[in-house]
């Protein structure tokens, strides 16, 4: 566990030419970073270049990060923006809803119907635009506040929290609508 | 006395944001609502979504390997060692042609540039201005421009990458 004081130590000696001291903070940061890249991407593969990228441009102009800042949300700013410029690289992939997995092996009636409403939270998330989506993923991931989601995206702090308000309407609506329709089906 | 209730209420009971008395009195008000307990059932079917697909995911087991490997690669900053060659060939081919052309003489006519002043009536006449102008002269500008492109190129396609590889192989 490094704490925020060792981490300021780390980038002294970083920045001093020690460049192994660099893999500690990878190593705390990666899945926090992969994460964020790979919500963005929604591809392992290219969400683990986007984070690699992403930490070797950290290294690159780590002389500029004034530490006003925290490393982590200066870090976690440079990875959202590196997935985002790879989403515009990629070329659009069509998942159907059949082909979305949520296990769903052993479990019983009750927990099947929750399961379902998942699944079906999961076909709702498609409808919400993508800044709204992004701002609602990064806040429940590791429940940053609105403040930390605010400096990853470089956006107002209320727009991130209307962002994240309305998302989460705009999917309990989607979600009746999908129900309701489900109801008739069946 | 009753809370108005809203979505932004229960999405901050949600959030764990209210306090135990605001909890208290928001319990009591949702049992008395179905159509209270129906939303909040809709939002809470939301709000687990979001937490269990909000788990960290870990990438490769050589990932801190690999960007620590990349640490090493030498970025030509703003231009790629690809199309550096490629401009730098250009340069090269534009700049022979250029010379094999003068040492020909194909630049030796003077010539003059004439400007003509648009205003020009029966009362005033207003000379014209004629400015000697020698192709021979621009085109030594233009070979001489193109020669220092070609050691900016040079140095940033070749000899800074190389120089800078030296450097990180000596550490």
């Amino acid at each position: 566990m490094i704490t925020l004081e060792d981490e300021n130590l780390l980038l002294d000696r970083i920045l001093a030419g020690d460049k192994q001291a660099y893999a500690r903070l990878v190593d705390k940061h990666k899945s926090f970073a992969f994460t964020i890249a790979m919500k963005v991407l929604d591809n392992r593969p290219e969400a683990e270049e986007a984070t690699q990228d992403a930490f070797i441009k950290a290294f690159h102009y780590l002389k500029n990060f004034n530490r006003q800042a925290r490393f982590s949300t200066w870090l976690y700013r440079i990875t959202f923006n590196t997935a985002i410029s790879y989403k515009r690289k990629q070329k659009p992939v069509f998942q159907s809803v059949e082909q979305t997995v949520i296990p769903q092996a052993g479990m019983a009636e009750q927990e099947l119907e929750q399961s379902d409403k998942l699944q079906f939270v999961h076909q709702a998330m498609q409808s919400l635009n993508e800044a709204d989506r992004l701002a609602l993923q990064l806040f429940y991931l590791n429940e940053l506040s609105l403040e930390e989601v605010a400096g990853i995206t470089a956006q107002n702090v209320n727009t991130v929290k209307v962002r994240v308000h309305r998302a989460r309407q705009r999917l309990a609506e989607e979600l009746k609508r999908i129900l309701k329709q489900e109801a008739i089906t069946l | 006395m009753k809370l108005p209730i809203t979505d932004e209420y229960l999405l901050r009971y949600l959030n764990g944001e209210l306090s135990a008395q605001e909890i208290l009195a928001f319990k009591n008000q949702i049992t008395e609502s179905n159509d209270l307990q129906h939303r909040l059932d809709e939002l809470l079917i939301v709000h687990t979504y979001l937490r269990q697909t909000s788990m960290l995911q870990n990438p490769g087991t050589s990932f801190t390997a690999s960007v620590m490997h990349g640490l090493d690669r030498i970025k030509a900053p703003g231009i790629s060692v690809k199309r550096g060659l490629l401009l730098l060939v250009g340069s090269l081919v534009a700049s022979g042609i250029a010379l094999g052309l003068l040492s020909l003489g194909a630049f030796d006519t003077s010539t003059s540039l004439l400007i003509e002043p648009s205003v020009q009536t029966k009362f005033i006449e207003v000379p014209k201005i004629s400015i000697p102008f020698n192709t021979k002269v621009l085109i030594n500008g233009i070979i001489f421009l193109n020669l220092g492109l070609l050691l900016v190129l040079l140095d940033r396609t070749i000899l800074k990458p190389f120089f800078q590889q030296r450097a990180e192989a000596s550490h």
